[in-house]
């Protein structure tokens, strides 16, 4: 039974001092914030409220067609209905009967409605209506045909792209309605909406306050000076998760800067599928995204709201300018800097798997060049193919690692990088050992595969190098033959040309050469009488058959 | 249900009400008192430590309840407002200024034992309980209020330790617990069920009961001493506030 109560000195939660003979060695402020927080309507009978179904709605509506129910939560629920007058869908939305428990409720509800309908903006979602019939305050709001941007993210991963899409319209939203002293407090994935057309709304604006304003105490306590009365206005209410730290501790500071600090949390969690936790790890340090979008993100969600963007324009001219210059950086047809170059041998798998590949005969002389946009292997002789330049994009490579060529390949091992890569939808593979000086000693060799890995990896992965490794192509140009050897691209018609060579004529040559040194220096034959030996037309004729053999499958495979 | 109040949403009669609502006067009344006197015993005597010596606030502690329980101040208690919390820290106030009067009173008539009004809080064994709260760090009011926040947290999770030693899982209860507040990583959480001997997936949900439970808990004795529903938030925004503000 000994397990796990963890006996930390500070609350793990607040880093507050904790002692371990109050409240059982919990933090009574954490406690009583948890008390307060999880106030979901199912667990706490008190609160607890079933929405109206469609029938019981709609005789208090007559003027409506109240068609289904779309969503409820703790404030409310929502119903989608067609205005009989005008025969526009709109979102109907009725409060929930305890937040209106308080008589002064009606007179701040007016207040706050007439607020919010001169919130007009067309990434706002409009109030046409509010009003309260014998039973509920409600509200008429646009009907947004689409979804909420929880249930996008639940249909599958946003892009980086998309997700930088979504923010700068959020903000001229959030900016518009800054400048009118209106902060929404509650932005989360669940109130921003998205419609057929891709265009983003904001939802439930000022919704939050006005329920936060009914907490409001009717009188001062007796015992409390006028300020601590206020701050008991400031009840903690919000969705934790997208809640700025202060619209926790203090909720008398809160200001616009909190719904910057919320929409920073959405934007992290549509780039790396979660919400930041207490570390606050860098989105792409848990997804491979460009490493300029961490500090943008990570800016909105600082604690501290002077540390963040201090207006929602800011945050979007911020987006704005690094999705431009995106789209430059992808536009740009210029001649990006070389990063490293060097000579390689090249081989694909498909290359492996023929006849003289799997002996690695497949070198030819070539030089591979690292960019920041791409990996080119550049041909400097035309031996087995035409002179061709074959390109990876940085962006295509899905993966880059170290492998290692069988034993026949290299006794002592010698390794390769191996990149996958997108080519027309297909992930292909490529391997190559680079190679750098003449005659290395095999584990300085692979270490620059090792560095041409982690080099390529830096780059794939958005990261700058942390190390350029250097290569000088002179000394090895003249030994080396690399070779993209891909049978996809044009090589193949050369192909039956090595099996020739290395099927026919080698083991011809080979037989025919240690025959005749064997009957020449172990049979002490005379070389004028060579042609009298009958073992000597023997080892003319199986040379002949192994020459005829390899010519038949070198034809055999041109017929492939 | 057009138009009515849920059912759920109504405002049960509470210790608080029945007191304020009787003035202390009927025997419920008297009985509901001594109940809430019992819990929040501590916070006045914490606060009567600020201004006296660890006894002499002990003893004064005992004598002001002892007077509240007549019922004698409830008389100034008006009716559907304030609430316990604020008339407790009210009537310990007056209480002592009474009694300060009356030293005052006695000394001028010849006593010649004088005593020390300076608040002389000696490190004894309350003081030890007491360490996460610095008492000369804060006003008194928003001293006694944290004092209150932390009885109220104790009392809650009292509650629920006496509901689990009735059901026979006190010991499961004090596994669990720690995770109210945070949340177990899954290592964590599985060592913690494979020690209960049950599945993750049983032990979560059990934490996730507990949490209600104590959500539920935390709101019934907030109630006891407010007037309304619509108080219970309130008071507890309130106390997370004292907790918090430094």
């Amino acid at each position: 039974m000994q397990t796990t109560p963890p006996t930390h000195a500070t609350c793990p939660n607040c880093k507050t001092p904790i002692n371990a003979s109050v409240a059982a060695g919990l933090c009574p402020a954490c406690l009583l914030k948890h008390a307060a927080l999880n106030d979901d309507t199912e667990s706490s009978p008190s609160t607890q409220w079933t929405p109206p179904t469609v029938a019981e709605l709609a005789s208090s509506f007559p003027q409506y067609e109240i068609l289904e129910l779309i969503g409820r939560g703790g404030m409310g629920a929502v119903y989608k209905a067609i205005q009989k007058s005008l025969g526009r869908p709109v979102a109907l939305k009725i409060l929930a009967p305890q937040h209106a428990a308080n008589p002064s409720f009606a007179s701040r509800f007016a207040q706050e409605a007439k607020t919010l309908a001169e919130v007009s903006h067309p990434n706002i979602v409009a109030v046409y209506d509010f009003g309260q019939t014998e039973s509920y305050y409600f509200l008429t709001m646009e009907f947004v045909d689409g979804v909420n941007l929880r249930q996008a993210m639940n249909a599958g991963r946003l892009t980086p792209e998309q997700a930088m899409a979504i923010v700068p319209p959020i903000c001229q939203a959030l900016q518009f309605a800054h400048e009118r002293g209106i902060v929404h407090r509650d932005i989360k994935p669940e109130n921003l909406l998205l419609d057929k057309e891709g265009h983003v709304k904001i939802a439930d604006f000022g919704i939050v306050r006005l329920m936060r304003k009914e907490a409001e105490p009717y009188s001062p306590s007796t015992s409390k000076s006028s300020t601590s009365s206020d701050m008991t206005g400031h009840s903690v209410l919000g969705t934790p998760q997208y809640m700025a730290p202060e619209q926790r501790e203090a909720p008398s500071e809160v200001d616009h800067r909190a719904d910057i600090y919320s929409l920073g949390v959405v934007l992290y969690e549509m780039l790396t599928g979660e919400v930041p936790d207490k570390n606050l790890a860098a989105p792409s340090t848990k997804v491979q995204i460009d490493v300029r979008l961490d500090s943008i993100v990570l800016r909105a969600i600082q604690q501290q709201p002077e540390l963040r963007y201090q207006t929602a324009a800011e945050f979007r001219t911020t987006v704005d300018t690094f999705v431009s210059n995106a789209q430059a950086a992808d536009r740009r047809p210029t001649s990006p800097k070389t990063v490293i170059s060097g000579l390689g041998h090249v081989t694909t798998p498909e290359r492996l798997r023929t006849f003289a590949g799997w002996f690695f005969f497949h070198h030819g002389r070539g030089e591979l060049i690292l960019d920041h946009q791409k990996i080119t292997f550049r041909f400097q002789r035309s031996d087995f193919s035409a002179t061709h330049v074959n390109e990876i994009p940085l962006k295509s490579i899905r993966s880059v690692e170290v492998g290692r060529f069988p034993a026949w390949v290299n006794m002592s091992g010698l390794d390769y990088v191996k990149i996958g890569y997108e080519e027309h939808g297909r992930v292909r593979m490529i391997y190559f050992n680079p190679a750098s000086r003449g005659w290395e000693p095999l584990a300085s060799l692979n270490q620059h595969t090792a560095d041409w890995c982690a080099t390529i990896n830096d780059f794939v992965n958005g990261r700058p190098p942390l190390r350029v490794p250097t290569f000088s192509p002179s000394h090895a140009r003249d030994w080396l033959n690399a070779d993209l050897c891909s049978v996809q691209n044009g090589v193949r018609q050369f192909h039956w040309l090595r099996i020739f060579l290395f099927s026919s004529i080698a083991p011809a040559s080979v037989v025919l050469i240690v025959s005749i040194f064997y009957l020449l220096a172990r049979q002490h034959l005379p070389p004028t009488e060579l042609w009298s030996n009958g073992a000597f037309w023997i080892i003319i004729f199986t040379s002949w058959a192994a020459f005829a053999g390899g010519l038949a499958r070198a034809a055999k495979s041109t017929r492939d | 249900m057009n138009g009515s109040i849920p059912p759920d949403n109504r405002f049960h009669t509470t210790h608080w009400t029945q007191v304020v609502a009787s003035r202390g006067n009927s025997p419920a009344a008297q009985q509901a008192l001594r109940e809430l006197s019992v819990v929040y015993y501590a916070p006045v005597e914490f606060f009567l430590k600020r201004y006296r010596n660890s006894d002499e606030a002990c003893d004064l502690t005992q004598s002001f309840f002892a007077k509240l329980l007549e019922g004698e101040s409830l008389q100034r208690v008006e009716k559907s407002k304030g609430r316990f919390r604020s008339y407790l820290l009210g009537a310990v106030k007056h209480f002592l200024a009474d009694h300060d009067d009356r030293q005052r009173a006695t000394k001028r008539a010849g006593d010649k034992e004088a005593k020390s009004i300076s608040a002389s809080s000696t490190s004894d064994d309350a003081s030890e309980r007491n360490d996460i709260i610095d008492p000369r760090g804060f006003p008194p009011d928003a001293y006694f209020d944290r004092q209150w926040a932390v009885t109220l947290v104790e009392h809650s999770i009292e509650t629920l330790r006496q509901q689990a030693t009735t059901l026979g899982d006190c010991s499961r209860f004090d596994v669990r617990k720690p995770w109210i507040v945070t949340a177990a990583t899954p290592d964590e959480a599985e060592q913690a069920a494979s020690s209960l001997g049950t599945t993750i997936g049983a032990y979560n949900v059990a934490v996730h009961r507990l949490r209600k439970r104590f959500r539920q808990v935390v709101e019934s004795h907030i109630a006891e001493t407010v007037s309304s529903t619509a108080e219970i938030h309130e008071e507890l925004n309130y106390l997370i506030l004292a907790l918090t503000t430094t």
